[in-house]
């Protein structure tokens, strides 16, 4: 099994402002990092929507777009549109780990969105390589606390 | 893969549902789902052929209840069993902490089981992983009907590993929730474990 992803709590808070950035200067709707494998690592955004059915749907896309790539024999597409006439999504690869989506509408553009992700992803970049540069020490403090007794509680009532 | 979040304090972690064509896999998940309450559950999500045949996959969020003020959150997954989908079972099957094999009991599809099995661990093993690496439980499903083959024969046929092993009827939900929480639980002590190595 591969290790977990972990995130700490002053990693979120540099993902916060990175990704507001974006949402500000994109003028978009939403803004999602998800992981690839379909969990939802942050989110901004006013829109009330079911982040969790995004992210699995998103996922899903990608890794069928991913697969298609591979088929008629092309590197992984770097990014999918999903054009609607009122509200777009922008998804593109960061890193072999990670999915950034935007969502937008008619206050914003595919050009103004793809011009400020520029910048998101390179700081994205640096981000996720200083996750995966941290000491796996750094990871252990909930698990090392954990007890079988802990795991057998939670599964206690039938 | 699983993802630990500290700032919304939450464990989430991958299952996916294997096995072949109409053994009952959607079926686990809409029983979860109708027993599970509001607030523990997210949205279930089927993509699917027009006639109720899984197409990419099924999707539901639950949450399991918390352990040290942490959530444990499970992303269930189904993969399509029609043979000619292998292309996107192999796609949901990236990432996975742990794996259900729901086999049909049922005498007539017993080639459609080791195929499917063979199917998985080929899939696995694409990702570095095999079925001894991985968390995993079987399902008997179907056990209610007349042409439900003999439990022993399964067992020989399809678990020579002994792995933890579940008789069900995934309509009237008899071993959904054991087979669930027993993959869960698998997937939380190796959680534990990876962590201890290090
Ligand atoms: N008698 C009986 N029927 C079952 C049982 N479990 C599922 N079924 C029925 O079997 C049929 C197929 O079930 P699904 O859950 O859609 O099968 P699936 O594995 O998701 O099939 P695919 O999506 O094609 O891979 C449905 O008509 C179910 O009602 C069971 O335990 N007993
Ligand atoms: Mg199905």
């Amino acid at each position: 099994m591969r290790p977990p992803f972990v995130l700490f709590q002053e990693e979120s808070q540099r993902l916060s402002a990175l990704c507001e950035a974006l949402l500000r200067g994109a003028h978009a709707r939403g803004v999602f990092l998800l992981h690839r494998d379909g969990q939802v690592i942050a989110q901004w955004g006013d829109l009330p929507l079911d982040t969790t059915a995004l992210a699995s749907l998103v996922a899903g896309a990608v890794a069928a777009a991913g697969g298609l790539a591979q088929l008629v024999g092309e590197a992984p597409f770097p990014a999918l549109l999903h054009e609607g006439a009122r509200r777009s999504l922008h998804t593109s690869l960061v890193g072999d780990k990670l999915l950034l989506v935007v969502l937008f509408d008619e206050r914003s553009s595919p050009a103004l969105v793809r011009l400020k992700l520029k910048d998101a992803h390179r700081d994205l970049l640096a981000l996720s390589e200083d996750l995966a540069a941290r000491p796996l020490r750094a990871l252990t403090p909930l698990f090392a606390e954990l007890s079988d007794d802990d795991i057998d509680d939670l599964f206690g009532e039938s | 893969m699983s993802f630990i979040n500290y700032s919304s304090r939450e464990i989430n972690c991958k299952i996916v549902y294997y096995g072949p064509g109409l053994c009952g896999k959607t079926t686990n998940l809409q029983y979860i789902y109708a027993k599970t309450l509001p607030e523990a559950k997210g949205k279930m999500i089927s993509l699917e052929t027009g006639t109720e045949r899984t197409l990419l996959f099924d999707f539901l969020p639950i949450s399991l209840g918390e352990i040290r003020g942490f959530k444990t959150r499970f992303h269930l997954f189904t993969v399509p069993g029609q043979v000619f989908y292998e292309a996107s079972r192999k796609l949901i099957l990236k990432g996975v902490d742990g794996v259900v094999f729901v086999a049909d009991s049922q005498v007539e599809r017993l080639d459609a089981n080791i195929e499917s099995l063979e199917s998985l661990q080929r899939n696995l093993a694409e990702y570095g992983e095999n079925l001894s690496t991985i968390p995993f439980v079987i399902q008997y499903n179907k056990r209610d009907l007349p042409n439900a083959v003999d439990l022993g024969y399964l067992q020989e046929v399809l678990n020579a590993r002994g792995v933890q092993s579940f008789e069900a009827v995934a309509t009237t939900g008899d071993g959904v929730f054991d087979t669930l929480k027993a993959v869960a639980k698998q997937v939380l002590v190796r959680l534990k474990q990876t962590q201890r190595a290090k």
